[in-house]
């Protein structure tokens, strides 16, 4: 049975949090605040005198092959028994709410080389869901007044950043055109041009989500993760949230970092050809070299509503403060309005015809 | 003629500003590229060529309007 981490306070022996506001590990019984080192320091003169007391409880409740992909801890504080995947890395007691890290889970090879620690609370990530449902024409009203939010929990989530160096190679055909007239003919003429654009473009921290429990498009949603409040990877980080290590590889996270790097040389190089009426791609090469991965925790918080029996998710970057979720749309006012647009169009572009073409 | 022109570009006024609004609802999609990764600085060309190939006129002749006449 893995080990546990938790953070007791000096002072009063309440569990120590990661405070994103003060971002120092925050005592929520006596408030008092421990920087991440002295927390550190604190927690490896406790975990020589506790080890011992492990030993004897471990593993006689499950048979072999039971706990396959699964894992059994049992919380220090009360005693119940936590079930929990091999993937998480943090999770909170279900009986006292006790937040706890899950040690092996970040362990060896599966160490994150960073972490970008939580800046926002979850009061922000509330207030953030009221300003998302505001101004939107056809929310259902219901959708808002019976609004309630099932789950928020804030979740380190697994990501690769990847960089790497694009030598791109592009070809173009452009087009000038030229129009004139006389009195008998409309003219225009086309002159033809082979562009050709060859150079270097440089990425860094390309992410890609190592969860496959994440939706991908709800964490690319919420990007972009400012890096330069990347620290050292800590495990006292991670009290008070959950966290998963990752689950899809950095070779697997390859293709669609490739997919992005190659679409933005394509876009880049495009950008420098100007001066045409027409510019049409005929073939590029792009290759990439220096290419390195790094495993890093983002934070983001995620929401969770029902409404008419459909679940919504919501995410919201635990750094920036970006919210994103799509919402229900109300179809019978969806179609009035476009119903009212239509007609005041139809109007107004007769009234215009009559007064100008007439 | 006209009428049924200026009608149509109308509807299709309205349907196009309700769509737009709509499209607020939405707010989760993949990203397109990856600009905001770009070093800084970083793009360099080692090849900028644009080399004229040839020229094409097309002519179209103007509809007269013999109506007057």
């Amino acid at each position: 049975m893995s080990d546990m981490l938790e953070y007791k306070c000096p002072c009063c022996g309440g569990k120590v949090e990661f405070d994103s506001a003060s971002q120092q590990m925050k005592c929520p019984f006596c408030e008092s605040e421990f920087s991440i080192e002295a927390v550190q320091q604190m927690q490896q003169d406790q975990i020589g005198s506790n080890d011992m007391s492990w030993d004897a409880s471990a593993g006689s409740d499950w048979q072999p092959g039971e706990t396959e992909g699964m894992k059994v801890y049992s919380c220090k504080s009360c005693g119940g028994e936590i079930v929990a995947d091999e993937l998480t890395g943090a999770s909170s007691c279900p009986y006292c709410g006790n937040p706890v890290v899950l040690q092996g889970t970040f362990d060896g090879d599966l160490r994150p080389d960073l972490v970008i620690p939580f800046k926002l609370d979850k009061n922000k990530a509330k207030e953030k869901l009221s300003e998302h449902l505001k101004g939107k024409k056809f929310l259902p009203k219901a959708f808002t007044d019976q609004n309630h939010i099932d789950e928020i929990k804030g979740v380190y989530v697994p990501f690769w950043l990847f960089d790497a160096d694009a030598d791109g190679d592009i070809q173009y055909e452009g087009i000038k055109e030229r129009t004139w007239s006389d009195s008998n003919y409309r003219y225009t003429e086309k002159s033809y041009f082979n562009v050709r654009r060859t150079g270097s473009l440089a990425f860094e921290h390309v992410p890609v989500d190592g969860s496959s429990r994440m939706p991908d498009d709800l964490m690319e949603s919420i990007e972009p993760f400012d890096y330069k409040d990347a620290v050292t990877f800590e495990k006292a980080y991670l009290s008070g949230y959950l966290a998963d290590r990752y689950d899809v590889t950095a070779e697997q996270s390859i293709d669609r970092a490739n997919h992005r790097i190659e679409q933005s040389v394509i876009d880049t190089f495009r950008e420098s050809v100007v001066g045409y009426s027409q510019v049409h791609e005929k073939g590029n090469a792009i290759q990439l070299h220096n290419g390195k991965a790094q495993y890093v925790l983002y934070p983001v918080w995620i929401l969770n509503t029902t409404w008419n029996n459909e679940k919504f998710l919501f995410a919201m970057n635990g750094q920036t403060g970006k919210f994103v979720g799509n919402l229900p749309l109300d179809k019978s006012a969806f179609v009035k309005a476009m119903t009212l647009y239509s007609i005041i169009g139809a109007v107004v572009a007769c009234i215009l015809t009559y007064f100008f073409f007439s | 003629m006209n009428y049924v022109v200026a009608i149509i570009i109308g509807i299709l006024i309205g349907v196009v500003i309700a769509c737009i609004q709509k499209s607020a609802l939405t707010s989760v999609h993949m990203q397109h590229a990856a600009a905001e990764y770009i070093k800084r600085n970083s793009l360099k060309f080692s090849r900028k060529t644009d080399t004229y190939l040839y020229k094409r006129v097309e002519k179209t002749a103007i509809p007269r309007d013999n109506s007057g006449k």
